[in-house]
């Protein structure tokens, strides 16, 4: 026991799987600021880290509801077509049928929740794979999401406008105008999460249904139960990301989000929440994002093209995945298993 | 039981069955829709799927799956373009062989990652096809290359003796018979469905699952090359969006397995599975030749797929139930991802 308190939180910190990202981060940022200059332009300002924080804080809800699900070992695959439907819904409902932006937003964000709910029973009744059913689930999802779409002419529009003061309030508010009030919604939503995963009785099941379904089956854990409310979170949490984004840019998208569809899944594996789950948490999930976002803005800002982007996020996932797996050989050498 | 009673009684023939009644509900609403060219067009669109099957299933068997089959197939189709855009006076097969030596590495590296370090083949391929089409809409900024070689243009217009059915077809359908033979008579295909059914039964066995599913990637990489250039051959262009827009590797997994070969590997045959995508886009072309509306479409697909491995996963447990095995490891909430070893 003397042995265990007298290792330093210092030294745990050293030893997490974050801290080799908090460096990639510094490594980043200096040399984001070198290259700058080059495209006349500077890294190195307040405004560049708001905007940052301001581009995680939608992929920051799907990276809090994949993360959760991915510590109790479950994966879905449908977030962000759930987050593109939640958008759409939201600008059918406001801008052609004339409905309050609060019903709107009720009504989408109950969808989103049925959506989780038939992912969860796919899983835990049909016993399906997690990863197929809910890609099957997105096909589908983006079914009804075309027909949402169809005017009365029966012309499936690709996007559609509508025009709410406070609706469009929701996702660009600034507090004192200039702090985004979506950052703040995002780091109390980590918090939260973070706290419920780490603190509570509920948390813990979360983490030995992740490690050790049969030990959590046991010692009498619902797993069943549990795994209901994470895929339901899950998709809650894509449907906030979807209504922050639709209010942000004024009109919901069928092709909303669809870059974002696999960052919330490499965010929490780059922050330690590994496959097969029962290790990680919030606080590495935020900052594997942090990294993954301040990567694309850097690029942005040193002129790299979006499609150098895009070919440099699988490479991150795939790497991220590699990390994963060393880390876990050696957690298991160390174990001698 | 008699022969004929069994084929009856098989996936095969009610395959067959929904096909012809879908044909049958075509010919009533739509009777006009029986012409050459639409039958052409089928036929077009099952020799490059069906190419593409091959590999697909083969890798299902063993346990794997490769979500870049599509992304593969465009790099490939677009080296083959701008290779004969930027040297028309060499001759053009040995730039399809560069295609399908793209195909062997690409394959190559998704058997690294999946076989050499062990990772899910289901993630690290999505990252995989996240880097290809990347490094195809980064090369092609987006645009299509077209192909000014009349006589690899005309390969796909080929047809047989007259008939609508071009040769790549044939080809398509040779491919699918070489390949269940392979996987029915000879030992390296007996070996690959023991490796997917039980692979540490496999290891015992003396037989090596990594190995055999690192050669099936391969498999796949070449044959998705083989299957980018038949569509680049028809479409006379290649197009970094062609084959992903059009979902062509969900397909094949869904008509794999309606076809019977197992999402958790170790079953199923060839012809099964060919069946099962004739069916999907006699559908997909009925659905589009009646006018009904694109998310019906969508909607079809999406839920067929859900049916298709629902079916499968009640098959796996019932055979699992049958030999007293215990079911739990199979789904439910854990992963219960197929080659993770």
């Amino acid at each position: 026991m003397d042995n265990f308190t007298r290792i330093s939180t210092f030294k745990k910190a050293i030893r997490s799987k974050a801290f080799p990202l908090l460096i990639l981060f510094v490594i980043m940022i200096v040399l984001f600021t070198a290259l700058a200059p080059l495209n006349d332009a500077n890294f190195l300002t307040t405004r560049t880290f708001i905007s940052i924080l301001r581009d995680l804080s939608v992929p920051g809800f799907l990276a809090i509801g994949a993360g959760c699900l991915m510590v109790s070992g479950g994966i879905d695959l449908s977030q962000a077509t759930v987050a593109a439907m939640t958008g759409v819904t939201i600008a059918v409902s406001v801008g052609w049928w004339n409905l309050p932006w609060y019903a709107a937003v009720i009504i989408a964000l109950l969808i989103a929740l049925c959506i989780g709910l038939v992912n969860a029973i796919l899983v835990n009744e049909l016993n399906m794979m997690p990863f197929i059913a809910t890609m099957a689930m997105s096909t589908v999802t983006r079914a009804v999401m075309m027909l949402i779409a169809t005017d009365q002419t029966g012309q499936m529009q690709g996007s559609i406008n509508y025009n709410n003061p406070t609706l469009t309030l929701i996702g660009n508010y600034e507090i004192g105008g200039f702090l985004p009030a979506t950052i703040i919604a995002m780091i109390i939503a980590f918090i939260f999460y973070g706290l419920l995963l780490s603190k509570t009785k509920f948390g813990r099941s979360v983490y030995l249904i992740g490690g050790n379904p049969m030990a959590a089956r046991l010692a009498g854990i619902n797993s069943k139960k549990t795994s209901y409310i994470l895929f339901m979170n899950c998709s809650l949490m894509g449907g906030l990301a979807g209504l922050i984004y639709t209010s942000r840019v004024k009109q919901g998208s069928l092709s909303a989000m669809a870059t974002d569809q696999f960052t919330g899944l490499t965010a929490a594996i780059l922050g330690g929440i590994s496959f097969g789950g029962g290790s990680g948490g919030m606080g590495g999930a935020f900052i594997g994002l942090l990294v993954i976002k301040t990567f694309n803005k850097g690029m942005t800002i040193i002129g790299a093209s979006s499609y150098v982007t895009n070919v440099l996020s699988g490479a991150l996932l795939l790497a991220a995945l590699s990390f994963d797996y060393y880390s876990q050989r050696r957690q298991r050498k160390r174990i001698g298993a | 039981m008699s022969r004929f009673r069994k084929f009856t009684q098989s996936k095969s023939f009610l395959l067959i069955v929904l096909t012809l009644i879908i044909l049958a509900i075509v010919f009533i609403v739509e009777p006009g829709a029986y012409n050459r060219g639409n039958a052409a067009q089928l036929m077009a669109t099952l020799s490059y799927t069906g190419v593409m099957l091959c590999g697909i299933a083969m890798l299902l068997m063993s346990g794997g799956f490769d979500f870049s089959t599509s992304a593969q197939a465009s790099v490939a189709m677009l080296i083959f373009a701008e290779l004969v855009r930027r040297f028309p006076s060499v001759p053009f097969p040995i730039f399809m062989l560069c295609a399908l030596v793209f195909g062997v590495i690409s394959g190559s590296i998704n058997a690294f990652f999946a076989d050499g370090l062990g990772l899910m083949p289901f993630i690290c391929t999505i990252g995989m096809s996240s880097v290809w089409s990347g490094l195809a809409a980064l090369y092609t900024r987006g645009s299509t290359i077209p192909i000014r070689n009349a006589t690899f243009n005309s390969i796909a217009a080929q047809y047989v003796f007259g008939t609508p059915i071009p040769w790549t077809f044939v080809f398509a359908l040779v491919l699918v018979l070489i390949y269940s033979g392979v996987v029915k008579y000879t030992r390296f295909g007996r070996s690959i469905l023991m490796s997917g059914g039980n692979p540490t039964a496999a290891r015992l066995a003396g037989l090596n699952p990594r190995k055999i599913q690192a050669m099936l990637f391969i498999n796949n990489g070449v044959l998705a090359a083989v299957a980018g250039l038949i569509w680049a051959s028809q479409q006379k262009m290649g197009s970094p969006t062609g084959f992903s827009t059009a979902g062509a590797d969900m397909t094949c997994l869904t008509a794999s397995i309606l076809g019977g070969v197992s999402f958790m590997g170790g079953a199923g045959a060839l012809g099964g599975a060919f069946l099962g995508i004739i069916l999907i886009q006699v559908l997909a072309y009925s659905l589009q030749v009646m006018g009904l509306p694109n998310w019906v479409i969508t909607l079809i697909n999406g839920s067929l797929l859900v049916i298709a491995i629902s079916i499968d996963t009640f098959n796996v447990r019932r055979r699992m139930k049958k030999l007293g095995l215990k079911t739990a490891s199979m789904g439910g909430p854990r992963m219960g991802m197929p080659g993770m070893r």
